[in-house]
């Protein structure tokens, strides 16, 4: 199992890991997530046994009744963020606060680290008044009473939802109502190096380009040293291929009750992939062991990789490296995957009018162009989306109108509570594919054996 | 059998770089079932003789030779030396039988063979009941018979033994002497004891060796030692009581035992005053001036007494005031 | 019998601060329970799941394949660089002790980092050590086994507590024991075996229990941060689950059962020791 992160990407260890070996280019990256991770590390049993102590402390401050406080009273906002990412929202709460918002402390967890985070926080009955989070892991909040919908508080802060795309919007509505208010609509891109393209003699990816052509630009661009692509072996990379292919990841979007990996559009999908690691045009099982893929990808290491918009504002820093995205390859029809984060309000806050005026700010025009000049967003807000704060050239990526295109073919994954553990079920078993060799048919016979009681325990 | 150990040196360097020589050229010979007593103040140097001759401490210079043998260079354990620990040295973890069986254990004999030759030494010392207990569970005496019996069992060469009463009580003390003195006629080996108790050392040796600073000052038979002192030195530390010595005339100390001194009211002798009466049982120690006397108690003066002091000529020893040495 | 008064701090500190989270934790064990509204109770259902919960179980078997090497392996470095280390003064000794104490030194997590860089495949220096030697490369980081061997090597060398315990035990020695057993012509194997390792037992033995625990515990962090329970959950240790279940699936009351029922089988664990050490002392008494 490896960690998954709001964004979707998979972050094994071994991120860490490059990290602290290219301390050069990324010392701040490694210290936060160590030191996050320093911070609840050594004592696992002692925390967990003193979650119910801080159970009856926090018993006594639940009684926050229908006050929703003063809009400008001080607020907490916890993001899961890796340091260049976290740079944006800082500057997103500055602006807030100089255009006369309340005060907000700003938390800043690593990515690997903020459900973790989220978690202890709501045990301890200290959590924060907004929280930012995928609407792949929201379903537990939300079904557990952690979340209040957001619907009515944006109602009264005078945002209207009709000025957003429709299907993050749509992935963030639980049992009929909006739980939380999308930041963004990401999706999954491949991301390109330019510089190893010119030397390989490969041209640009095409739009809709078909898996045939990935598959042959990925053999073009391996060479020694470098490697074609570099594909993480998860559910969230997998989907849209399966997608694409005419297959289905679970009998019922709405209210799945078993995986459908082993059907045969998925399967030909899934096979497709595993053809393509046979090829070596992937990084070998050492080369995944001894770093991760962004870095990789920065270092020159490996020509493509498949990501969402969250990369960017790493990639921007690092310096000499010119990249940029493409769409996913088509297999049969074009399609891809929704990648998109909410700002979603405790339930037992008790400033929900300061937290909902901050959201409004987040969403609203000034906050997401803030978020998009960053180049950490996919404006979710269209106005935003389709300005030059996103699509200006003049900044990497140059292609940036690939996440627009990609508007119109985007699906989502379930929402359903024991989502995360089966992503972790299904990501366990085809690393083990990918990586190990094991046959296709015996992996997929284990993900319906571990993952299916988990969509039907719940 | 015997142990001979000549031109011993041995330089310590104690804290802050100070050299000690704890043996600064020793030469001393025990003879076949001979018990020679090392005496001396601590300090002086033998309890690191003995650990020479186990083999415990390497020399500086000088040789060690075990029936003629030289071994210097030869391992402790290579030696076939018995050595008895002050306070014993049990294993505590360990049964007394298994206390007193460990050195055959140690040289690989085998356990069936051990436990026969334990019950046998422990009946010769009359410990046999003591044989199932734990250390912890021993008497003072007690302990110090397990110790005797692990050297007595292995037959050695040389049986060393360092300060084997010192932690044992005056009665059993009395008894233990005789006891050690048995062991050592049945084993027939030279023995070696350390001990800084001069009454042990009269009571217990064949021969006794004074040690002081590292030197041995002299070694002879006990009444020897007493009665001809080689030095101030000896004449002031061998003994039941310290010889006194007057200040010298013409380069010349003069000695006299303070057994051999007499107090008397009147008459010729050295007039003086007495400082000091101690009762001692039958007599008492008294002090005229610098002269220390034992005399009966129906003797004794009073202190502040105006007395003579008096010895006959023949009791005097005459040392060189210079090098302390007899004349 | 009057001094009791005196253990009352230490007694109520441990009552408020062990005993009760632990009765808080063992009456979670049979809620559900998520952080957001209060527990609710369940009965045994928790109970059911997890003797069900193969994951778990396979979990508990990687802990106790971690223990069952590693705690041997840690007594075996501490005991050994105690004994090595205890003869002479000097700068070498003063060096060597250091040098056993130093990687207690640093940080757990610190400590786990830079294991992740000793074992990494391309750029550690292990491997390469390995492979300029000709020696196999396990695939530290890669292969189940080898996960679980680089797991090993991570939690085997931070035993300065215990290096420190078992100095001052061998040092506690009476060195006359010793020059009993030279002086009788024992070979050092002799007086290892029969003197000063029986002597230090009874802290080795203390030792072995609280390092059963503290390898339960601490293999945690490493497979935490350098093999993230992986590859393919081969290191996947109960913590590390319990962790997961706890943390990451916010499920804190079936975690609590996961804990208490962790609890229970590190305290049988550690009492093997305690079993074995009063076998071997009642041997050693009865025999010559």
């Amino acid at each position: 199992m490896r960690h998954t992160v709001p964004d979707g990407s998979r972050r094994s260890s071994t991120s860490t890991l490059s990290s602290l070996l290219a301390c050069s280019a990324l010392v701040p990256r490694a210290c936060a997530r160590s030191s996050v991770r320093t911070a609840h590390a050594p004592s696992l049993l002692l925390t967990l046994l003193a979650i119910p102590v801080l159970l009856v402390l926090s018993a006594c401050s639940d009684g926050a009744g229908a006050d929703e406080g003063s809009p400008t009273a001080p607020i907490t906002v916890q993001v899961g963020a890796d340091p260049e990412e976290a740079a944006v929202y800082r500057s997103l709460v500055s602006a807030y606060e100089e255009a006369g918002g309340g005060e907000v402390e700003l938390v800043p967890v690593s990515r690997d680290d903020h459900l973790t985070r989220l978690s202890t926080a709501f045990a301890s009955g200290d959590a924060p008044d907004v929280f930012l989070i995928n609407y792949r892991e929201y379903a537990p909040f939300v079904q557990r009473g952690a979340v209040r919908p957001i619907g009515p508080l944006l109602a009264d802060a005078g945002v209207d939802t009709a000025d957003y795309y429709e299907e993050p919007l749509r992935a963030f509505t639980y049992d009929g109502a909006l739980q939380c208010m999308p930041q963004n609509i990401s999706s999954l891109v491949v991301y390109w190096n330019r510089a190893l393209f010119t030397q390989a003699g490969v041209p640009a990816p095409k739009a809709d380009w078909s898996w045939a052509d990935f598959v042959a630009t990925a053999g073009a661009l391996t060479r020694d040293g470098v490697k074609g692509v570099g594909i993480d072996p998860s559910i969230v990379r997998m989907a849209p291929l399966v997608w694409s292919n005419g297959g289905t990841i679970v009998d019922d979007d709405a209210a799945p009750t078993r995986t459908t990996l082993h059907e045969p559009g998925a399967r030909a999908a899934l096979q497709s992939v595993v053809d393509l690691i046979g090829s070596g045009a992937t990084p070998d099982k050492e080369q995944l062991a001894a770093q991760g893929l962004p870095e990789q990808f920065m270092t020159g290491k490996v020509a493509m990789f498949l990501s969402s918009r969250v990369e960017v504002p790493a990639l921007r820093e690092q310096r000499g490296l010119d990249f940029d995205v493409a769409g996913l390859p088509v297999m049969g029809e074009p399609v891809s995957v929704l990648h998109s984060d909410a700002y979603c309000v405790a339930s037992g806050s008790e400033n929900a009018a300061a937290a909902a005026k901050f959201v409004a700010y987040a969403v609203g025009q000034q906050g997401q162009t803030l978020t998009a000049l960053g180049g950490r967003t996919v404006p979710s807000l269209r106005s935003v989306a389709t300005s030059p704060a996103f699509l200006s050239p003049a900044r990497a990526p140059a292609s940036s109108q690939v996440f627009l295109d990609a508007i119109p073919h985007l699906r989502h994954t379930p929402v359903t509570p024991s989502w995360p553990e089966v992503e972790d079920v299904i990501g366990t078993q085809l690393e083990r594919a990918f990586e190990d060799g094991v046959p296709l048919d015996e992996v997929l016979a284990e993900i319906r054996k571990q993952a299916d009681p988990l969509l039907q325990s719940r | 059998m015997s142990v001979v150990v000549e031109g011993a040196r041995k330089e310590f360097r104690a804290r802050r770089g100070a050299r000690v020589m704890a043996l600064d050229g020793v030469d001393l010979e025990a003879k076949p079932g001979e018990l020679l007593v090392i005496v001396g103040p601590s300090g002086s140097g033998k309890s690191t003789l003995l650990r020479v001759i186990a083999g415990l401490e390497p020399l500086d210079a000088g040789r060690v030779l075990i029936d003629d043998r030289d071994v210097t260079g030869v391992p402790a354990g290579r030696r076939d030396v018995a050595l008895v620990f002050q306070e014993a040295a049990l294993f505590p973890h360990l049964g007394v039988a298994a206390n007193i069986g460990i050195g055959e254990r140690a040289r690989g004999t085998r356990r069936r063979d051990v436990e026969s030759r334990v019950r046998e030494v422990a009946r010769v010392l009359d410990i046999e009941p003591l044989l199932t207990r734990m250390p912890t569970e021993l008497s003072g005496g007690e302990r110090q018979r397990v110790a005797l019996a692990r050297a007595m069992i292995r037959s050695p060469r040389v049986c060393l033994l360092d300060e084997p009463l010192a932690s044992v009580d005056t009665e059993l003390r009395l008894r233990m002497r005789g006891e050690i003195r048995a062991v050592q006629r049945s084993l027939g080996v030279p023995m070696v004891h350390v001990t800084h108790d001069q009454v042990e050392a009269m009571a217990m040796g064949d021969r006794v060796a004074v040690m002081a600073q590292g030197r041995v000052l002299q070694c002879d038979i006990p009444a020897e030692v007493y009665a001809r002192p080689a030095t101030t030195a000896v004449a002031r530390t061998f003994g039941p009581l310290p010889m006194n010595l007057l200040p010298a005339v013409d380069g010349v100390v003069t000695g006299v035992r303070p057994e051999r001194v007499r107090v008397n009211r009147s008459g010729a002798g050295r007039a003086g005053t007495v400082a000091a009466v101690e009762p001692a049982g039958e007599e008492c120690l008294v002090r005229v001036d610098d002269v220390l006397a034992r005399v009966p108690m129906a003797d004794a003066p009073h202190p502040g007494e105006q007395v003579v002091v008096t010895w006959r000529p023949e009791d005097e020893h005459h040392f060189d005031a210079e090098t302390g040495a007899r004349r | 019998m009057r001094r009791w008064p005196l253990a009352a701090p230490y007694l109520a500190g441990s009552a408020l601060l062990v005993l009760v989270p632990l009765g808080l934790a063992a009456a979670l064990a049979f809620t559900d329970y998520f952080g957001f509204r209060a527990p609710e109770f369940t009965g045994a259902d928790n109970l059911t799941r997890l003797a069900a919960d193969g994951t778990f179980w396979d979990a508990v078997g990687i802990s106790a394949f971690v223990a069952a090497v590693v705690v041997p392996l840690r007594l075996l470095l501490a005991v050994g660089a105690a004994l090595l280390l205890a003869r002479r003064r000097g700068a070498r000794t003063a060096v060597g002790r250091a040098a056993a104490y130093l990687p207690s030194v640093i940080p757990d997590a610190a400590w786990a980092l830079l294991w992740l860089w000793i074992l990494n495949p391309l750029y550690g220096p292990l491997p390469a050590l390995l492979g300029v030697l000709g020696v196999p490369d396990p695939g530290f980081l890669t292969t189940p086994w080898g996960a679980r061997l680089g797991l090993v090597l991570v939690m085997t060398f931070q035993v300065g507590e215990a290096f420190v315990v078992a100095l001052a035990a061998r040092l506690a020695i009476p060195a006359r024991l010793h020059e009993a057993i030279e002086v009788e012509g024992g070979s050092p194997w002799f007086a290892m075996t029969r003197v000063t390792l029986p002597l230090m037992a009874p802290i080795v033995l203390v030792l072995a229990v609280r390092d059963m625990v503290v390898v339960v515990q601490n293999a945690f962090v490493p497979t935490l941060l350098v093999t993230d329970g992986g590859p393919a959950n081969a290191t996947l240790t109960a913590p590390l689950l319990i962790y997961r279940r706890a943390f990451e699936y916010g499920e804190l009351g079936y975690a609590s059962t996961l804990s208490v029922t962790l609890l229970v089988l590190t305290g049988i664990a550690a009492a093997l020791p305690l079993w074995l050490a009063a076998r071997l002392a009642a041997h050693q008494r009865a025999r010559t």
